[in-house]
């Protein structure tokens, strides 16, 4: 029995498969090492992406808890329940717009009074003490019972003393200053949709006439009465005006 | 050899060549070689990161006490008991923080020295801390501070600037009442406020 000795053609066709299953397992390795790089990519960047997501949720977390932290245990902040917002993250001293100084011993040549009340979705939203006072305060407490603040580090141009909502505008010149510019000082968003952290609809008041342009725009005049609402649409309440002012 | 074979022996030796470099790979493909060292190595990155990301760095302020927080109240001056003083003033300085402060000193513009004193005896004494999470008031009976070589005498109604330096938190600007903590009114303050370091108008 001898051995029959393959055609060409069958050397041919042999080579040839021989060749192509070996460029198909090559083209299968380069397939699987692509997979594998991007199977590694994806492990690493969801483990990154994860550890970044709890990182800043832990940073944001320190972050809020330290704000509550200072405001609850500050001594003279307004922490009343019925307040808009809270003076926690109030300017500090620096100028604010460009326009809003803090002093502690200017003459004030300027010196008028306008009036904020807001109500979110009916409810009436105080003002609270000491926007525009830097602290640490000096709180007294009225034969009423109730608390205003007397003194401060620093006195912005644009600042209440008390919840009732009077804006005391005291400056070393005539300015003109705005309620954004107060909303400025108070560190808290005034817009047509959002005032500070209460976000809807907004009607305006100005000494009790509807108003429609921007909330931010409203110049801060001698007796000026302003009454936002935010979501259901409040009545104008007038505002007595005590007197001293 | 005709050209024939030569073709033929070109495609067996690439057919050789070909299945030598699979061989010289090892059984393990390439893949799966990289995929066996890849995975622990990412595996454990990605454990860490979690860990790390979980854990986060601890806030400066967990190690370093808080700076203090002061809140003043009660502020008020006893009316003069002569013409020529000196006059007492009493506050209640509270501090929330986790670092004492001390009061330092103290100016207005009602007088020209102003110290500490203790009880009925006029000697200065040194001033005084507020501590950590504490608080101090200033009684008849105790620590007060005293207002001598007054520039006018106050009148009970009157309200007086005193400026408080603490070392920390700096200068606090307060208004006091002559008489009752609570005499005092909002309009006061901003009458006061009108002319800052100087007497008011009489």
């Amino acid at each position: 029995m001898t051995d029959k000795k393959p055609s060409n053609a069958d050397r041919r066709r042999i080579a040839q498969e021989r060749i192509a299953a070996q460029r198909k397992a090559d083209a299968q390795r380069q397939r699987n090492v692509m997979i594998a790089w991007i199977a590694g990519g994806v492990v690493l960047l969801g483990g990154a992406g994860t550890a970044a997501f709890f990182g800043i949720q832990s940073l944001n977390k320190q972050s809020t808890q330290a704000k509550i932290d200072k405001q609850a245990s500050d001594p003279s902040i307004d922490k009343s329940a019925t307040l808009l917002a809270t003076t926690a993250k109030q300017a500090t001293g620096e100028v604010i717009d460009g326009i809003v100084k803090s002093n502690s011993m200017e003459a004030l040549d300027y010196h008028i009074h306008s009036h904020l009340q807001i109500f979110v979705n009916g409810a009436q939203k105080n003002i609270p003490y000491g926007i525009g006072i830097v602290a640490p305060y000096q709180l007294q407490t009225s034969s009423d019972g109730s608390a205003f603040v007397s003194g401060g580090s620093a006195f912005y141009y644009l600042h209440t003393h008390d919840e009732t909502g009077v804006i005391h505008v005291e400056s070393p010149t005539k300015q003109e200053y705005t309620l954004g510019n107060f909303f400025d000082v108070w560190k808290q968003p005034l817009s047509s949709t959002q005032v500070g952290p209460n976000k809807g609809t907004l009607t305006v008041y100005v000494d009790g006439k509807l108003y429609t342009g921007d909330p931010s725009k409203i110049v801060l005049t001698e007796y000026k009465k302003i009454q936002l609402d935010v979501g259901t649409n409040t009545p104008y309440k007038d505002f007595t005006w005590p007197s001293g002012y | 050899m005709d050209a024939e074979e030569r073709e033929l022996a070109a495609l067996e030796h690439e057919a050789d060549a070909l299945e030598a470099r699979a061989t010289r790979h090892g059984r393990a493909p390439r893949s799966r070689r990289l995929l066996m060292v890849q995975a622990p190595v990412l595996a454990a990155l990605a454990v860490l990161l979690l860990v790390w990301g979980r854990s986060g760095p601890q806030p400066a302020t967990a190690a370093t006490p808080s700076p203090p927080l002061l809140g003043l109240t009660a502020a008020h001056l006893d009316p003069p008991a002569g013409s020529g003083g000196p006059v007492y003033a009493y506050v209640t300085i509270r501090n929330n923080g986790g670092t004492p402060d001390r009061l330092v000193g103290a100016s207005s513009p009602w007088a020209r020295t102003i110290t500490l004193v203790d009880g009925s005896s006029p000697t200065p004494q040194p001033w005084i801390t507020v501590p950590a999470h504490g608080s101090v008031t200033l009684t008849a009976q105790g620590e007060k501070i005293a207002l001598g070589s007054l520039t006018r005498l106050p009148r009970p109604g009157d309200t007086v600037q005193l400026d408080l330096n603490f070392a920390s938190s700096g200068t606090v600007f307060t208004f006091a009442p002559v008489g009752p903590a609570s005499s005092l009114t909002v309009q006061d303050v901003m009458d006061a406020m009108k002319h800052m370091d100087m007497l008011p108008p009489q």
